[in-house]
């Protein structure tokens, strides 16, 4: 609990200190109007990079060395962690089947504290977190925010995140094994993500023209796909993109 | 009144019939299309080429299933409009030049790939989605939705101008990353060349690898 605290306070103090630093260079430099402070968050995009050279690339380096068993194990723990909060939230945004499966995967594979899946599905819970039922609620998405350690996301999910981290109800079991399970579910969780998308992450860190543009690029899309929960009766915001493209195409 | 229903019925049908046949024509058409790329990766594969062979083949099928004019232009963005000719042309030659050396560097992961047909899904007049799911036999990464868009201009032969894996569209992606570099560096054409030309090195010196 005290580090996911000491996370949440470095990266909120760090995320406001960037931000404020950069207020006044103005929108020279902004490539993108859903990013107002681009310049602050490329200096935290800076500073994320580093700290994966440093810490996470070599840990997840190592992670991806364990015995495939042993990477499932940690793999579907990590998940398990989850479980409570997709419950609440699928709850709040009135997906009942999810919350109950979800409820019913975190008691049964509890047993084993989700290192082993118990309940041999192939129909997994969908994650569901705050800011999905912030954005079902119609909150508005806010601006885009890169967050010291955390990552790329808008106000509006790393809010949900924040409240995520408050209400997960493995916090109010009160007792040890929750509170280090809880404890360490994030930088498990940041582990487990980096090392199983280990060449994905370092395509983008270094094949890209520009790997700041290109993880924003591809957060919108892949939040957007995770918001339209794989309805595609509407036209995406890409299938928007391509009909004007060849519409305007077409009138040229 | 009948009578007149009936005629009704059949002058509909008449002038529906033929846009039925053409949107029937551009699923299978855009079906087919992406069917015979996978069929020939597959090949491309199974033949275990070298790096120059994966390189030339890599260059034919772009030539030979992709609109790569048109993919070019919308990964340039806006500034397209903008750019000079001879700009158009090198910016043309150096973003080709960094999806062969990808291609080269990354084609690895292919020999484990399998993919399956899922649905098709005709996007207005002038696009089809052909949507299929990716399958890693070596269980390094799980099953993807993958979908490819096609262009089916009235006139033109269908080719792929974009592939989307887990709602994530590659040329979105390239122009929003192209769009911010020309943005960063004052509208400058020139400096998403010089970016290009850079990437494309860095590729192929094994950076990642």
């Amino acid at each position: 609990m005290m580090l996911q605290r000491f996370i949440i306070t470095i990266s909120v103090v760090g995320c406001v200190a960037a931000l404020g630093a950069c207020s006044s260079t103005g929108p020279l430099t902004e490539t993108d109007p859903r990013d107002p402070y681009e310049q602050g968050n490329r200096n935290i995009f800076a500073f994320n990079m580093g700290v994966d050279d440093v810490i996470l690339e070599p840990v997840a380096r190592g992670y991806r060395s364990l015995p495939d068993a042993a990477q499932h194990g940690i793999t579907n723990h990590a998940r398990w962690t989850s479980y409570p909060s997709t419950a609440v939230n699928s709850t709040l945004q009135g997906k009942f089947e999810n919350a109950g499966l979800a409820t019913i995967h975190f008691l049964i594979n509890g047993l084993t504290l989700g290192f082993v899946d118990l309940t041999e599905d192939d129909d997994d819970p969908v994650r569901e977190d705050f800011g999905q039922t912030l954005a079902h609620w119609s909150t508005p998405q806010g601006p885009y925010v890169m967050m010291p350690f955390i990552g790329p996301g808008t106000a509006r999910s790393h809010g949900g995140w924040l409240l995520d981290s408050v209400t997960n109800p493995l916090g109010w079991l009160g007792e040890p094994t929750a509170a280090t399970v809880q404890a360490t579910s994030g930088p498990v969780s940041a582990v487990t993500f980096r090392g199983n998308n280990f060449d994905t992450i370092n395509d983008v860190k270094y094949n890209s023209a520009d790997p700041y543009a290109r993880t924003r690029s591809v957060y919108y899309q892949y939040r957007e796909g995770q918001l339209r929960d794989g309805d595609t009766s509407e036209p995406s915001a890409a299938d928007d993109a391509f009909d004007a493209f060849l519409n305007d195409e077409d009138s040229q | 009144m009948i009578v007149l229903r009936r005629m009704l019925a059949v002058f509909l049908l008449t002038i529906a019939m033929p846009h039925m046949t053409m949107a029937e024509e551009r699923i299978d058409e855009s079906t087919e299309l992406v069917n015979r790329l996978v069929t020939h990766i597959q090949g491309l594969v199974n033949s275990n080429p070298d790096a120059m062979t994966i390189r030339a083949e890599t260059d034919a099928v772009i030539h030979q299933y992709f609109d790569y004019d048109l993919i070019a232009r919308f990964a340039a963005g806006n500034a397209w409009r903008s750019a000079s000719d001879d700009q158009r042309s090198r910016y043309k030659t150096v973003f080709r030049e960094v999806m062969l050396s990808l291609a080269e560097t990354q084609f690895d992961y292919f020999k484990t790939l399998e993919y399956k047909a899922k649905a098709v899904i005709p996007k207005g007049r002038k696009l089809v989605i052909v949507s299929g799911t990716i399958h890693d036999r070596s269980g390094q990464f799980p099953d993807a939705t993958v979908n490819w868009r096609v262009s089916t201009k009235p006139g033109k032969p269908a080719r792929i101008i974009d592939i989307e894996i887990e709602n994530i569209s590659m040329l979105i992606t390239q122009q929003q990353e192209h769009t911010a570099i020309i943005n960063q560096n004052g509208g400058s054409f020139e400096a998403l060349i010089e970016a290009l030309t850079e990437q494309a090195n860095d590729i192929r010196s094994g950076k990642f690898n």
